[in-house]
């Protein structure tokens, strides 16, 4: 089940591997963006229980073997390298998106927003399992979508605001006319302001 | 946000939440006028998941629970539920509790959900209740 995903120096992701495999192939540096299915979302390498201890485990290991990246030297291959890496970072993991579940859910449950409610949970629970499974686009979609269908539902609520106010409005008219003649009774509307 | 906005919202907040608290508790949504009226109960005559929260709001905020649970089931059941998602989401607890997350409000939780709901308003719309 712990079998990690990675991302490697030329932005592109590999696994699953088992936990053995990643540290015998030795492409792990603490930051290295890992994954796997107990975690949430893409994490250095360094900030992962069982992954600390191999790396300390294999930097023990290399000691005076591989000399760490020259961090002064722009010419030097790891420092472009590191660049390299750290852009299609960038390009790879937008920020993740809102996946708007809480408000759907209120607008499902509160009354009149229920439909376009429904469509909208069903698109934010795909939010996070796409930007889980590195579809990031799709992800992107979805929290799009939901975005919508939740705006949908509050201007259902505006539209049951206004009815609500017109049907009041309706019935103040008679209310008036009986005002007028002098037969109204307050209790009629149950409320007696 | 800056401070001075993220303090004028939280005395929106509690304002508005005391003016409901007020509203509800003395005005009972059965026979008032001013309470607004479900739309697609009095156009289309569906009940909806919602349909009753007012009510059972009034009778909670009176102590009625039961009475409360009687009106609408599923919704004042699943106030903690719901409560508890609406926490994570301000306080970005998601990140600090993902496996809680995941198990409540994953995938397969909101598909069951999903399907309570529908059969839920299905349901309520044979029975009448």
């Amino acid at each position: 089940m712990n079998n990690y995903f990675y991302i490697d120096l030329d932005g592109v992701q590999h696994g699953p591997l088992p936990l053995n495999q990643l540290v015998e192939k030795q492409c792990l540096r603490p930051e290295t963006m890992v994954w796997n299915s107990t975690l949430v979302d893409w994490q250095r390498a360094d900030s992962v229980d069982g992954l600390n201890e191999a790396l300390a485990a294999t930097n023990s290991a290399n000691m005076g073997n591989t000399p760490p990246p020259h961090p002064n030297n722009n010419d030097s291959k790891t420092s472009q390298q590191g660049s390299y890496y750290y852009q299609n970072y960038q390009n790879q993991i937008p920020p993740k998106p809102e996946n708007w579940l809480v408000w759907n859910i209120l607008a499902t449950v509160l009354c009149c927003g229920f439909i376009p409610g429904i469509v909208g949970i069903i698109y934010s629970s795909k939010v996070d399992n796409y930007w889980a499974m590195g579809l990031y686009s799709d992800a992107m979609r979805a929290a799009n979508t939901a975005k919508i269908m939740f705006f949908v539902s509050l201007g259902l609520y505006a539209i049951t605001a206004l009815w609500n106010v017109g049907s009041l409005f309706a019935l103040f008219i008679p209310i008036m006319a009986g005002v007028s003649n002098g037969v109204f009774d307050f209790n009629i509307c149950g409320f007696p302001f | 946000m800056s401070p001075k906005v993220k303090i004028i919202i939280t005395t929106l907040l509690i304002i508005s939440g005391v003016g409901f608290y007020v509203l509800y508790k003395n005005i009972d949504p059965s026979d008032s006028i001013y309470v607004p009226k479900c739309i697609s109960y009095t156009t289309f005559n569906i009940i909806c998941p919602g349909c009753g929260v007012q009510r059972a709001v009034h009778s909670i905020l009176n102590g009625e629970i039961i009475k409360g649970i009687y009106f609408n089931p599923l919704i004042v059941l699943s106030i903690p539920y719901v409560f508890l998602l609406l926490l994570m989401d301000i306080f970005k607890l998601k990140y600090k509790l993902p496996k809680l997350y995941q198990t409540l409000y994953g995938q397969k939780a909101i598909w069951i959900l999903l399907i309570i709901l529908v059969s839920y308003t299905i349901l309520r719309n044979i029975f009448q209740f």
